[in-house]
């Protein structure tokens, strides 16, 4: 490992323009704030080598700068990163040519790479699989004496009694229903059982799941059920390292995306592959799944979603529109996800 | 509030209905989805001798449209 280290050494005028460039955009006008954000270098070391200068604010959309590999993969030629929160502004373009112009220095040596992300956070829930109140989306959630851990997906309300104070929070037929197991009322905690949290506490109980149905032609469109959350509980309607979740919508190719799970906590990837069907392996169970969304990990070679993230909600990192509700990973930590509009609809929920 | 609704070709979501139909859990066949116009068949071993025999069939079937394959492990519940 040190000697590959070695081997890729940053160049230190690379290091030096990286500086100068993140000075520039920390001082343009609407910068609201400055500082070292270990959240988000810790979620992309493999981009890292010389530190993030993290600079924001309303103008320049600009949330980080930094020295890293185009595909995040030793062998590649070191570029310029410059981490933008949305790619949709009118002063886009020129933004770019301005930044390419003033480092006229970079264009002759080295690439500038521009790149979504969202405006990371602090490291506030990192401890995702730990105990938190006030209960948040992207945590950990299990059936109670169920050893599983999946991820709470998010808060919602019935449509039939949209007025209702009641709170409900959305996950996978198989966390919470443990593949239709379990009986409505069955109690639900959080953390997950597995992380053995003192603090463990039951926040409600299963409510209602969508039949799971297994065999070669039963169809299923949702790994998806929802638990009535105890009026006792206090909680946060953000995703976890995201934000409020502004709407839904319907996915593309090349959508970027952007998941809090309880296992990777945040990560961002990209939907590849739409109306997929797909057929997924249980304790020797066949379950069919139809139009599914499929989405790889865009951070190098860090995994989209692993075991544990059952239940994440996927929104879209331009809008944080709600995308899909993960159920499925590959060894390459590529997922699964079930449209959010199906999931919405067969539950009959709305995302508060 | 709804951003979007995209819609894809219906003949094309109906040819990969159909393949996933006919070869879905077929060797080593897990996943059949679309990506920009072109249908895409998951498999966990491209090379084996069952799928590339069955492949010239799945485009045959696909015809008109073309069929690109994607090595690519067996998908679980993400749970544990």
């Amino acid at each position: 490992m040190e000697s590959e280290y070695k081997t890729h050494r940053v160049p230190l005028e690379l290091i030096r323009i990286k500086d100068e460039l993140s000075s520039f955009l920390f001082n343009l006008p609407g910068n609201d704030y400055t500082s070292r954000n270990s959240f988000f270098v810790e979620e992309t070391s493999h981009h890292l080598h010389g530190g993030f200068e993290h600079v924001g604010g309303p103008i320049n959309n600009v949330v980080a700068v930094g020295i890293g590999l185009p595909n995040g993969q030793f062998g590649d030629d070191f570029t310029i990163h410059v981490f933008l929160n949305r790619l949709v502004e009118p002063y886009y373009d020129s933004f770019c040519s301005m930044i390419s112009e003033k480092y006229s220095e970079l264009n002759s040596r080295y690439r500038i790479i521009f790149k979504l992300a969202s405006q990371p956070t602090f490291a506030a829930c990192k401890s995702s699989m730990n105990y938190s109140s006030p209960l948040k989306a992207g945590l950990s959630c299990s059936a109670d004496l169920i050893n599983n851990i999946g991820t709470l997906g998010f808060f919602c309300k019935l449509r039939s009694a949209p007025e209702s104070s009641d709170i409900y929070i959305c996950s996978n037929n198989h966390v919470l229903s443990a593949l239709n197991t379990l009986p409505i009322g069955y109690n639900i905690v959080h953390p997950s059982n597995q992380h053995a949290d003192p603090n463990q506490a039951n926040i409600g109980y299963l409510y209602d799941s969508i039949m799971m149905h297994s065999g070669a032609n039963m169809y299923n469109y949702v790994d998806a059920a929802v638990a009535k959350l105890d009026s006792s509980v206090q909680y946060d309607t953000d995703i976890c390292c995201i934000g409020p979740v502004n709407g839904y919508t319907s996915p593309n190719e090349r959508m970027s995306v952007h998941k809090h799970g309880c296992k990777t906590g945040y990560t961002i990837g990209e939907v590849k592959i739409i109306r997929t069907d797909v057929q997924i392996s249980s304790g020797g169970v066949d379950y069919m799944f139809k139009d599914q969304i499929y989405v790889e990990s865009t951070s190098g070679g860090n995994a989209f979603a692993d075991k544990g993230d059952s239940g994440s909600l996927v929104l879209s990192v331009e809008d944080n529109d709600a995308v899909g509700l993960l159920f499925a990973t590959t060894d390459d930590g590529s997922a699964f996800i079930n449209p959010i509009e199906y999931v919405l609809n067969q539950l009959d929920i709305d995302i508060v | 509030m709804i951003r979007m609704k995209n819609s894809v070709d219906s003949k094309l979501k109906n040819s990969k209905d159909a393949l996933s139909e006919k070869f879905l859990g077929h060797a080593g066949i897990h996943s059949i989805g679309l990506s920009n116009g072109h249908i895409v068949i998951f498999v966990e071993e491209p090379k084996s001798n069952e799928f590339r025999a069955l492949f010239n069939r799945i485009k045959r079937a696909a015809k008109p449209y073309s069929v690109d394959i994607k090595e690519c492990s067996r998908p679980t519940f993400a749970s544990f």
